[in-house]
C-alpha cells in the first residue's frame, strides 16, 4: 500500500535514506561526518539543513534503526557516534525501493512529450 | 522496545537534556576545529560554525521532542481526549459502560468468594506443614483411639509437634447445676501454640505436663465464648468457671479467628496421653511436620507405626484392616461440591465477561465507521498507524477503567447478595471474611485491562486500516454495499454462541435442583426437631461408668417421653438410636435358615427406636405392622425392616415369616455373645440415613427401645402450633429433669437440615441463573445493535428493493433473516459447547446426564426466541423507511 513504506513528508523521507545510506557505506559516523559525507558524495549539490539533521537522527533512533554510542574522535573530542542496526538495513533496502520508484515515475512524466 | 526506551527517557529528562546539549556542542566544535584547519581564525570559526548549524537551542526542543514523543505526555492526552468523546456520545458511553459493569461485576463477586475460600493464606505460619492423620475404614475415615496418638508422638520423628483433639465433648454447667449447652473438647497441650501456631489471645497455652490426673482442671477460653459469655472481661485468667459440675481455672482466651469452623466447641480443656495408658479418649491427631519432612514420608513413619502397634496387640493377625494418611490440614470442611461450584462460576462468569466484550468491540466498531472521517484527517495530518492504533485502545481502556469501578460496586452488591441467600455457605466460610480486599481489586483491575485491550483491538486494528483516499472523497457515507462487517458478523455469532452455553449451565442447575428437591426423603420433615442426648460426661479420669439394668433403661426413657410430651406445643416425641439423615450404624445380622456366606457377611444399619418414633416422624407403612407399645422385654422379638433390605436380603420370601438372628449386644462388656431371634413384623418405606440426600439408601432394621433399650441416641420432637426452634429450652429443662445430668446437643430443625442439603444447589441455580440471564441480555442487545446497524447501513439498498416494488413485510422478512442466520450458527456452535459444559458439571448434578436433551431444547428455544426478537424490532424500522428519503440520500 502506498501508505506504508512512504514517509508523509517525503523531504523527510529524502534526509532518512540519505543518512542511512551513509552508515551503511562508512559504518559508523558521528552527526557532523554524516553531514559532510552527504556534501561530499553529492558533489557539494545537497546541503544538509543541520537543524533538522538531529531531530532525525533521534527520531531514527527511536524507532530503532540505528544506535549509538559515545566515542573520542581523531581530534580527541567526544562525540556521538551512530550505526545502523539490522532493522535500519531493512528499512534502507525498502526506502531505496521506493525512492527509485518515486524517480522513475518523475522521469516518465517529464519524458512524456 | 521503542515504547519503553520512550518511557524511559522522560524519566532521565535532565540527564537526556545534557546529552543532547553535548551532542550539538560537539558538532559545532567540529566544524570550528575543520575551520581553524583551513585557516580561518578562531572567532570566525566560531561564528561560522554556529551560522551553519542555526538556533542550537530550537534545535535541541526538537531533538527531546523526537525523543519523548511516545512519553506518558501523549497517554494523558489521549486519555483526556477519549473522556471528551465519551461525554459527547452519552449513549454510547452509558451502554458501553454498562456492558462492562455487567461483565466485570460478577466476576468481581465470584473471585471475592473463592479468596476467602481458598486461596487467602490462613491465619497461621507454615501452612503447608500443619497436617491431619486419618484413619480409613472401607471408605469411611475414622478418628484415631489417645492410646495410638501417644505412641505415635512418642515414636515419631517426622513432626515438630503432634496433638491430639478428643472428640468427648464436656459441656459447661450452669450455676443451677445443670448442664449448658456450650461445649468444649480435650486437646494436648500445645495444640494452639505450638502444632497451629496461632498464639494466645490472653494468657498462655497449656503446659506440657498439665492435663494428667490432679493437674487438669484448667481451660482456655475461645474468643467468641469470652466475648459472648463473659463479656471480654481483661481479668478473665484465674477466674474459675464450672464444667462438667467441677471448678475449672481459666489459663488462657484464643485469638478471634473467624475462619475456625463452625461446631460449637468453645473452649478447650487439657489432655495428657502417655503411651501404654488405656485412654478411653478418641479424636483427631493434628501434627505440624518438621521442616523438610513431606506428606508422603510422615504417611509411611505413621503407617509403620501403626501396623507394628496393631501387630503387637493382635498377635496373629493379618495387618489392619485400616489405613493411615497424612493430609494438608485445609478448609477441609468446605464440602466438596461448594467447592467444584464456585471454580465452575468462576467460568461461566469468564464467559459473561467474554460476552459483553464482544458486545462492547461490537459498539466500538460501529462508531468506528462513523469516526471513519476523523480518522482520516488525523492520518493525513501526520499520525501513524500505531498512534492512532494507540488512541482507540486507549479509549477502550478509559471505558474499562470507568465500567471496572461501577462492577467493582456491582460485584459487592451481588457478593452480599448471594451470601445472605446461601446462609450455609455463609457458615462454612464464616462472614465477614468474604470482602473486596486488595487482591480482588487487583483482580478487577487485571481483568478490566483485558476487557479494555480485548474490546480494543478489532476496531482499534480496523481503524488503522482505513483507505485514506477513499475516505476523504466526497462521501461521508462509509463504503456501502453489505453493510455489515464480517467482524461484528462473527463477535454477534460468538456471543450468541456463549450465551447459550451459560443458559444450557443454568438450565442443567435448574434440572438438579427441580430432581433434588422431589427426593423422597421417606419421613415428613416438617415441625420436627431432633437433638442428640448428651449424658454428663465422666471427669476425664478413665474408669468405666456402671450401666444400669436394661428395665431401668425402659423405665428411665418412658419416664422421659412423658416428660417431653409435657412440654407445650409438642405433638409426640420418640427416642431412637439414630436420628435419619445423620449417618449408619451397621451391625452384622443373619437371616434364620439362610446360609452365610462369610466373605461378604451380611449387614444393615441397626436402629432401636421408641415405637412413637413412627408417628413423630410419619414414616409410611408397606406391609405388616408398626412397631408399637406391645413389644416389650418379655414379648416376642420383634423386628422391622426397609425396602431396600427386603430387596437385597430377602429376595423371594415372604419378609413377614422371615426371621432374622443378630448379637445380643448391650451396654457394658460382652465375652461370649448370644443370638438372638427376632421375628420382622413389618417393612416400612426407606428413609434417607445417608448424611447426603444423594446417597444411596441403607438396608435398615428397627427394634424397639423397649426391647432393646439403649440409653445413649437422640430424641425427635414434633411440634404442632409453634416453630419447632422455640422449644429448645424447655426441651432441654425436660431431659435435664427427667434424667439428671443429660445435656442435649446439636439441636437440628430437620426441615433446616433438609433444605440445607439442597443449599449447595440452589446457589448453582442461583448463580448460574443470574448469569445466564445477564448474558442472555447482553446478547440480545448485541444482536439489537448489529442489526440497528446494519439496518442503517443498508437504508439505501431498501429504498431501491421498495422502489422496485417489494413490499414493507418483504424487507423486514428479509432484514429477519439475515440476523436469524447468525443467531443460528450461533447456537450450534453454543450447542458443541454446551454438551463440554455438561461434562464438566456432571459430578456436581443430581440426576442430569452431560447432555440433557430437556434443557438444552428449552435454552435454545428460549434464545432463538430471543434472538428473534432483537432481530424484528430494528428490522421493523426497515419496513417504516421512505423509498424516497433513501434514494435521495444519495
Amino acid at each position: 500500500m502506498a501508505n506504508k513504506d512512504f514517509p508523509k513528508n517525503e523531504l523527510q523521507g529524502t534526509l532518512d535514506l540519505l543518512v542511512l545510506k551513509t552508515l551503511a557505506h562508512i559504518g559508523s559516523l558521528h552527526g557532523y561526518g554524516i553531514v559532510l559525507h552527504i556534501q561530499r558524495a553529492s558533489e557539494e549539490l545537497l546541503r544538509v539543513e543541520e537543524g533538522s539533521l538531529y531531530p532525525a537522527l533521534h527520531r531514527m533512533e527511536q524507532s530503532g534503526w540505528i544506535a549509538s554510542e559515545w566515542a573520542l574522535t581523531e581530534t580527541n573530542r567526544k562525540a556521538k557516534y551512530y550505526k545502523l542496526t539490522a532493522a535500519g538495513r531493512r528499512q534502507l533496502q525498502h526506502s531505496e525501493e521506493s525512492f527509485d520508484q518515486l524517480v522513475r515515475g518523475v522521469q516518465a512524466v517529464m519524458r512524456f512529450a | 522496545m521503542a515504547v519503553f526506551r520512550r518511557i524511559a527517557n522522560l524519566f532521565r529528562r535532565s540527564r537526556m537534556d545534557r546529552e543532547i546539549d553535548a551532542e550539538l556542542q560537539a558538532h559545532i566544535a567540529l566544524r570550528t576545529d575543520d575551520n581553524l584547519a583551513a585557516g580561518m581564525s578562531p572567532e570566525e570559526a566560531r561564528r561560522d560554525a554556529l551560522l551553519r548549524f542555526g538556533n542550537p537551542t530550537a534545535t535541541k526542543e526538537r531533538v527531546a521532542a523526537a525523543d519523548a514523543s511516545l512519553a506518558f505526555g501523549t497517554f494523558w492526552r489521549n486519555v483526556r481526549f477519549a473522556l471528551r468523546q465519551l461525554r459527547r456520545s452519552p449513549g454510547f458511553a452509558i451502554t458501553a459502560i454498562l456492558a462492562l459493569a455487567l461483565g466485570i461485576g460478577p466476576n468481581v463477586a465470584i473471585f471475592s468468594i473463592i479468596w476467602a475460600t481458598f486461596l487467602a493464606p490462613p491465619a497461621y505460619p507454615h501452612p503447608e506443614q500443619v497436617v491431619v492423620v486419618w484413619n480409613h475404614y472401607k471408605g469411611e475415615r475414622e478418628p484415631t483411639s489417645g492410646d495410638d496418638y501417644a505412641e505415635y508422638a512418642a515414636q515419631s520423628h517426622s513432626f515438630q509437634s503432634l496433638s491430639f483433639q478428643s472428640w468427648i465433648v464436656v459441656h459447661l454447667t450452669n450455676p443451677d447445676h445443670t448442664a449448658d449447652e456450650a461445649g468444649g473438647l480435650p486437646i494436648s497441650p500445645g495444640m494452639d501454640t505450638r502444632t497451629v501456631g496461632r498464639p494466645m489471645w490472653l494468657g498462655r497455652d497449656f503446659q506440657p505436663d498439665e492435663g494428667g490426673p490432679g493437674n487438669d482442671h484448667l481451660v482456655i477460653l475461645g474468643h467468641l465464648l469470652w466475648q459472648q459469655r463473659y463479656n471480654s472481661d481483661p481479668n478473665i485468667l484465674g477466674k474459675s468457671i464450672l464444667i462438667e459440675d467441677a471448678p475449672y481455672t481459666v489459663v488462657g482466651v484464643t485469638k478471634a479467628n473467624p475462619r475456625e469452623r463452625p461446631g460449637g466447641i468453645e473452649f478447650n480443656v487439657p489432655l495428657l496421653l502417655t503411651p501404654g495408658a488405656h485412654s478411653r479418649h478418641f479424636g483427631i491427631v493434628i501434627g505440624r511436620l518438621k521442616p523438610g519432612v513431606t506428606l508422603a514420608q510422615a504417611q509411611a513413619e505413621l503407617s509403620v507405626i501403626d501396623q507394628r502397634l496393631w501387630a503387637q496387640r493382635n498377635p496373629g493377625s493379618n495387618s489392619k484392616p485400616m489405613s493411615l494418611t497424612v493430609e494438608r490440614f485445609r478448609n477441609d470442611w468446605l464440602d466438596l461440591k461448594i467447592q467444584r461450584n464456585l471454580w465452575l462460576l468462576l467460568d461461566a462468569v469468564g464467559l459473561v465477561l467474554l460476552i459483553a466484550c464482544a458486545n462492547i468491540a461490537n459498539l466500538l466498531l460501529v462508531r468506528g465507521k462513523s469516526r471513519e472521517q476523523e480518522l482520516a484527517v488525523r492520518s493525513a495530518l501526520g499520525a501513524t498507524r500505531k498512534q492512532i492504533f494507540v488512541q482507540l485502545l486507549t479509549e477502550s481502556l478509559t471505558l474499562a477503567v470507568v465500567g471496572g469501578a461501577i462492577g467493582i460496586a456491582m460485584g459487592w452488591a451481588i457478593m452480599k447478595l448471594s451470601m445472605s441467600l446461601i446462609p450455609a455457605l455463609a457458615d462454612q466460610i464464616a462472614d465477614g471474611v468474604v470482602e473486596i480486599n486488595i487482591p480482588v481489586l487487583c483482580f478487577a483491575f487485571v481483568i478490566a485491562l483485558l476487557a479494555g485491550v480485548i474490546s480494543g483491538c478489532a476496531p482499534g486494528w480496523k481503524a488503522t486500516r482505513i483507505n485514506l483516499s477513499e475516505t476523504l472523497k466526497q462521501g461521508s457515507r462509509s463504503l456501502g454495499g453489505r453493510g455489515r462487517a464480517p467482524a461484528q458478523s462473527i463477535l454477534v455469532t460468538a456471543e450468541i454462541a456463549l450465551a447459550l452455553i451459560l443458559l444450557s449451565g443454568a438450565g442443567m442447575a435448574l434440572h438438579s435442583f427441580w430432581n433434588l428437591s422431589h427426593i423422597d426423603v421417606g419421613f415428613i420433615p416438617d415441625n420436627v426437631l431432633t437433638a442428640l442426648l448428651r449424658p454428663r460426661n465422666v471427669t476425664p479420669r478413665g474408669g468405666m461408668p456402671t450401666f444400669p439394668t436394661p428395665q431401668q433403661i425402659v423405665v428411665q426413657q418412658h419416664q422421659l417421653i412423658d416428660r417431653i410430651r409435657s412440654v407445650p406445643g409438642v405433638a409426640d416425641a420418640a427416642l431412637a438410636t439414630s436420628m435419619p439423615l445423620h449417618g449408619f450404624n451397621t451391625f452384622p445380622f443373619t437371616v434364620a435358615g439362610q446360609p452365610v456366606d462369610k466373605s461378604h457377611p451380611p449387614e444393615a444399619d441397626y436402629v432401636s427406636v421408641s415405637p412413637s418414633y413412627f408417628g413423630t416422624l410419619g414414616i409410611r407403612l408397606v406391609r405388616g405392622r408398626f412397631l408399637n407399645e406391645n413389644d416389650i422385654l418379655g414379648a416376642p422379638l420383634a423386628i422391622m425392616v426397609n425396602e431396600t433390605f427386603v430387596r437385597r436380603y430377602l429376595n423371594n420370601a415372604d419378609p413377614l415369616t422371615q426371621r432374622l438372628v443378630l448379637p445380643r449386644l448391650g451396654p457394658g462388656e460382652n465375652r461370649d455373645p448370644q443370638f438372638d431371634q427376632y421375628q420382622i413384623v413389618g417393612v416400612f418405606h426407606d428413609v434417607l440415613d445417608n448424611e447426603h440426600l444423594t446417597g444411596a439408601v441403607q438396608p435398615e432394621m428397627y427394634v424397639s427401645q423397649w426391647q432393646a433399650a439403649w440409653p445413649f441416641g437422640g430424641v425427635a420432637v414434633r411440634t404442632v402450633g409453634v416453630d419447632p426452634a422455640v422449644v429448645t429450652h424447655a426441651l432441654q429443662v425436660a431431659v435435664s429433669s427427667a434424667k439428671s445430668g443429660t445435656a442435649i446437643d446439636h439441636v437440628e430443625v430437620m426441615r433446616e437440615v433438609v433444605d440445607g442439603q439442597r443449599s449447595s444447589d440452589r446457589f448453582e441455580m442461583a448463580l448460574f441463573g443470574g448469569f445466564a440471564a445477564v448474558a442472555l441480555l447482553l446478547a440480545a442487545v448485541g444482536i439489537y445493535g448489529v442489526m440497528s446497524f446494519a439496518v442503517a447501513q443498508r437504508s439505501h439498498e431498501i429504498g431501491v428493493r421498495m422502489a422496485l416494488g417489494a413490499r414493507r413485510s418483504e424487507v423486514v422478512v428479509l432484514m429477519v433473516r439475515g440476523g436469524m442466520r447468525l443467531a443460528l450458527i450461533g447456537i450450534a456452535i453454543g450447542l458443541a459447547g454446551a454438551y463440554g459444559l455438561g461434562r464438566l458439571m456432571h459430578t456436581t448434578l443430581y440426576g442430569v446426564e452431560s447432555a440433557d436433551l430437556g434443557s438444552l431444547t428449552a435454552v435454545a428455544a428460549l434464545l432463538l426466541l430471543v434472538a428473534m426478537l432483537a432481530c424484528w424490532l430494528p428490522a421493523r424500522r426497515s419496513a417504516a423507511i421512505d423509498p424516497m428519503k433513501a434514494l435521495r440520500n444519495e
